[in-house]
């Protein structure tokens, strides 16, 4: 989100009409003050609203200039304090609630924030509170309420093109994307505005729209120091299986920052998809350099030591990884597919891992895939069977499965259970294993959404 | 099936009892000899730097066969073509060279009357006609060449009157004689891979599409997204014709398979052949043979058809080996990068197990096999396996992937334990040359006892990698003469006895990727100075054996129990 311009005279003065108006005596008062505030002599600004507010018990603007000084030194419990006696003696005093509204945001009582905020909108018809508090609604992720405060704003100030672009990402946030790219196509000069394109680019991937991974790349180009942009870019043509597309957004980015661990892994997740794969597992070891405790970066560099049959460095990665007792299951999943390759010798251990891994996470069908052709080699026809059977449970277009279930049906001479299970098997076809390889990990290895 | 205790393993034995050969004493160093023996026929197979269709990318085979039946054996190397060639180009043939059994050959292409330019695949050797005479078979996209050896040194091209030549615009691959209903009389197997159809009017232009790129650059489309062939089996009438039996057999039970290398062999030793068919992007087939005329793809229930965990592959090369002893024939196959090759091992049930990882070889996965070969190099008594590489085209390097045009070859030695070192990195700097290989066979060109590799190099001319030095350890040499059976054997079983050593193999047409290596069969005797026992299980049944043969020697062994000394 964009800061709206703002001005502390503008939210102390803003209140909802002349019911909230002080008196005379008191704006005096405050115009004394507010210089001083200005100037940052916030101690000597702290002492006046003190005696004033003595003076003036009932004053609403006082003890909200005081909350801003208190708010100013930091002094949170104090400002907040101050801004709910305003707003006791001034129910609807706007520039409190949003002052008050903000402080429980920075506390992460977004409930309470988010009802200030909606509170101060509903009582204002003032452009930039409308625009602070769509903006604070935003930050707590009432995107359909910000949107709707933000569009006030913007029919007040069509032009202000900060809070067209919020609202225009309220509503793309708020899952209304064909809205928000009619907010941004009346900001003017898109083009030579790298948020702007980067947002456009978000919504028109939203839409299903080709162009959409245009806009990101040019929003990258425009700010590559930007890794949020650069790395949308990448993701964006990952997605698309443009992996050079990738590597062009991410190698200027990377130049700029060469530990960025937003686009290394991406990056190496690219130069494995073509092949360059020592070339990925440098950028995964940089990743992985830059911060250990990475699980995604640690899951790439062990898979991509797997796939390329280095088993004693990706067991070395992957285990030193598993040291953590919080680490993703899916590096306990990796750990069983290294050690069941590696030797047969170390079956049992691999049988440990992937029940491990299942322990972590029993939604992910290629771990039970693992564990019964572990019970299979150790003649556990029943224990296997179930693990099949639960891996094409939990994902039906799963042909592996099938194709074990039949083997051991075949041995158990149940014959026409065997042929099921074949035919099951060829009607969900096949792929290579490095097909399928990529399918059950790029969802993995992949970082979440933005 | 045949009934039958099944073999002790002696793997677990020899493991105790051998030392195990490391890297450190593996004893064989090859040389490319190519250019000094006067191998010098370049391939062709389209364009050297750009290739717009599959058909330029999968090269050719070779075959050894003893042509003129003077002991020594010659050298076939099938060659491919352009789609366009430029004006003023001499037509690209295949080439027949003649071993002198001095280290070099004569190419006698032309005064044998093999001069065909044409895009070569494969190529089987036969007897097919029992005249005493290996005949040749050729297979092409287009129709295919069936080379009667006429025994004064030519051929006469027969496919035609034979009915084997097929048609325009089919992609012919793989193939292999066998004598698949025991009469006596060699079949032929023709496998098929794409169908192109006449003038490429199937195939997308490259980068058109999902199964037109590679790694993120354009390449030709295939075999993926382009339609399957169908395979082919001729029953020989024995007046000179085939008869194109494939439906009636059941090799058309069978689709959407894209069929390359070829193998028969006796999987289940019941007497009677077996065909594998390694498929490209598809489920590989496993034709059992019903002994009564037909065939049944038991390739998926038998686990030859996929990888152990049901995944397909890009199978291109197959050859048969007993690694582990056990009695029952084990299978190697080569499959694309990114994969591993695979080591089937026979469970002696109708089943095969996939192996690769435990023996160690799949470990190397950024190399594209083709050609393999299933032989014991060392003669210890264990066969080892050799494997030629080389990727699709040289597009490839624009990807700048780890996976390269050129490929090095690789060499895995048997440690007896079921097991394989890689050895290419001791076996000679030849080995280690960075080629596109395709088509690979083997042979004893010397008669002794030392095999010789032959690998058709794409865009380049052959590799003849020849082992330095005599040979290591002591070995026989067996050659079949079938009288009731086919002439050379083929299919004939061999079981070769030296003390604890008991290994077999069979005679076998084809194989290999689109090759045909030495139809005599080479075993190790390690140490012993002789075998035991040797037995010949013949196709018509007849079992011949013979007992102390000393080491170091050819021996023919002729159906009916007489042993002729060979040429």
């Amino acid at each position: 989100m964009r800061l709206i311009a703002g001005s502390l005279l503008i939210l102390i003065l803003v209140l909802q009409g002349r019911a909230q108006a002080p008196s005379e005596a008191e704006q005096q008062y405050l115009f004394y003050v507010l210089p001083l505030i200005e100037r940052g002599e916030l101690a000597n600004a702290e002492e006046r609203l003190l005696s004033g507010v003595q003076q003036y018990p009932r004053s609403a603007i006082l003890y909200n200039a005081l909350g801003i000084v208190y708010h100013k030194q930091s002094k949170m419990d104090k400002a907040a304090d101050a801004f709910r006696k305003a707003l006791g003696i001034l129910p609807s005093f706007t520039a409190a609630q949003l002052q008050l509204a903000s402080i429980d945001q920075q506390q992460g009582n977004r409930t309470e924030a988010a009802q200030l905020f909606r509170s101060a909108a509903d009582s204002t018809t003032n452009f930039e509170a409308l625009a602070t508090a769509g903006l604070g609604l935003a930050d707590c992720e009432d995107y359909a309420g910000a949107a709707g405060v933000l569009e006030r704003a913007h029919a007040l100030r069509p032009r202000a093109e900060s809070v067209t672009y919020n609202l225009a990402l309220a509503q793309y946030k708020s899952g209304t994307p064909a809205s928000a790219l009619e907010s941004l196509q009346s900001i003017a000069a898109a083009e030579r505005q790298a948020d702007v394109l980067h947002l456009r680019g978000k919504v028109l991937e939203g839409l299903g729209k080709a162009e959409g991974p245009d806009d990101l790349t040019a929003a990258c180009r425009l700010e590559p120091d930007k890794e949020v942009f650069c790395a949308d870019a990448a993701l964006a043509a990952i997605q698309q299986e443009r992996f050079q597309d990738a590597i062009a957004v991410l190698e200027p980015g990377l130049e700029k920052s060469p530990g960025s661990l937003s686009l290394l892994p991406l990056m190496g997740l690219s130069q494995f998809r073509l092949g360059r794969y020592r070339d990925a597992i440098s950028s995964y070891t940089a990743a992985l350099e830059k911060d250990s405790s990475v699980d995604a970066s640690r899951e790439g560099l062990g898979f991509l030591c797997y796939v390329t049959g280095d088993l004693e460095k990706a067991r070395v990665v992957i285990e030193e990884g598993l040291k953590n007792p919080k680490a993703d299951f899916y590096l306990a999943h990796l750990e069983a597919m290294v050690l069941y390759r590696l030797s047969p010798q170390l079956r049992s251990k691999a049988l440990d891992a992937v029940n491990r891994a299942l322990q972590a996470n029993g939604k992910f069908p290629p771990s039970y895939f693992l564990r019964g052709k572990i019970r299979m080699d150790r003649s556990d026809f029943t224990g296997a069977l179930e693990d099949f059977e639960h891996a094409v449970e939990l994902d039906s277009s799963y042909p592996l499965p099938y194709y074990k279930m039949a083997q051991i049906y075949t041995r158990q001479g149940r014959r026409r259970e065997a042929e099921d299970a074949r035919r099951k098997f060829s009607e969900l076809g096949n792929l290579r294993e490095e097909e399928i390889l990529l399918r059950q990990t790029q969802n993995v290895l992949l970082p979440g959404p933005r | 099936m045949r009934s039958g205790a099944r073999w002790l393993p002696l793997g677990i034995l020899a493991g105790l009892v051998c030392a195990l050969t490391t890297k450190d004493t593996w004893p064989v160093r090859f040389t490319n000899i190519a250019a000094k023996a006067g191998l010098d026929g370049t391939n062709v197979s389209g364009g050297v730097t750009n290739k717009k269709y599959i058909l330029e990318m999968n090269g050719s085979g070779v075959a050894f066969l003893d042509y003129n039946r003077d002991g020594y054996v010659d050298l076939f190397v099938v060659n491919g073509t352009m789609i366009e060639s430029p004006p003023g180009t001499a037509e690209p043939v295949s080439h027949l060279y003649r071993n002198n059994g001095d280290g070099t050959f004569k190419d006698v292409t032309r005064e044998a009357g093999l001069a065909y330019s044409g895009w070569g695949q494969g190529a089987c050797v036969a007897d097919f006609d029992n005249d005493g005479y290996d005949d040749l078979f050729v297979t092409y996209y287009g129709k295919n060449r069936l080379y009667h050896n006429n025994g004064n040194g030519t051929f006469t091209e027969t496919a035609a009157h034979a009915g084997v030549a097929g048609a325009d615009g089919r992609w012919n691959s793989g193939c292999a004689f066998l004598d698949y209903d025991r009469d006596g009389k060699v079949d032929l197997f023709v496998a098929n891979y794409v169908d192109l159809g006449p003038d490429f009017v199937n195939v997308p232009k490259p980068g058109s599409g999902e199964f037109c790129q590679y790694k993120g650059i354009p390449i030709a489309c295939g075999p993926r997204g382009l339609p399957a062939a169908v395979n082919y089996l001729y029953h020989n009438n024995g007046d000179g014709t085939f008869s194109d039996v494939s439906a009636r057999a059941g090799i058309r039970n069978t689709e959407g398979h894209y069929a390359l290398g070829v193998l028969t062999f006796d999987y289940d030793n019941d007497g009677w052949p077996d065909i594998y068919v390694a498929c490209d992007s598809a489920a590989s087939i496993l034709y059992h043979n019903q002994r009564d005329g037909t065939f049944h793809d038991v390739g998926v229930p038998s686990g030859l058809a996929y990888n152990e965990d049901g995944e397909a592959q890009a199978g291109m090369g197959v050859a048969a080996l007993d690694y582990d002893h056990d009695g029952f024939l084990d299978v190697v196959k080569t499959n694309f990068s990114d994969d591993s090759p695979n080591l089937y091992h026979n469970n002696g049930d109708g089943t095969f197990s996939d192996r690769v990882f435990q023996a160690g070889l799949g470990r190397l996965r950024n190399f594209l096999g083709w050609g393999v070969i299933a032989a014991d190099f060392d003669n210890d008594g264990w066969s080892d396996i050799f494997m030629v590489n080389g990727h699709l085209t040289p597009e490839i390097d624009t990807a700048k992937s780890d996976a390269a045009y050129r490929q090095r070859k690789l060499l895995y030695h048997n440690l007896r334990d079921g097991s394989f070192a890689d050895v290419t990195l001791v076996s000679g700097p030849d080995l280690a040359g960075l080629h596109s290989s395709r088509g690979a066979a083997a042979a004893d060109l010397n008669n002794d006892g030392r095999l010789t590799v032959v690998v058709n190099e794409l865009h380049e001319k052959p590799s003849l990698l020849a082992p330095d030095g005599p040979a290591p350890n002591h070995w026989i040499g067996v050659q079949l003469m079938g009288t009731k059976s086919n002439r050379d054997g083929i299919g004939a079983r061999v079981e070769v006895e030296s003390g604890a050593l008991r290994q077999i193999d069979e005679v076998r047409s084809g194989g290999s990727y689109l090759s045909q290596s030495d139809l005599r069969l080479h075993f190790g005797l390690g140490a012993a100075t002789r075998a035991d026992r040797v037995t010949v299980r013949w196709p018509s049944g007849t079992v011949d054996t013979v007992r102390g043969v000393p080491a170091d020697r050819y021996i023919v062994m002729e159906e009916g129990s007489r042993v002729r000394k060979p040429k």
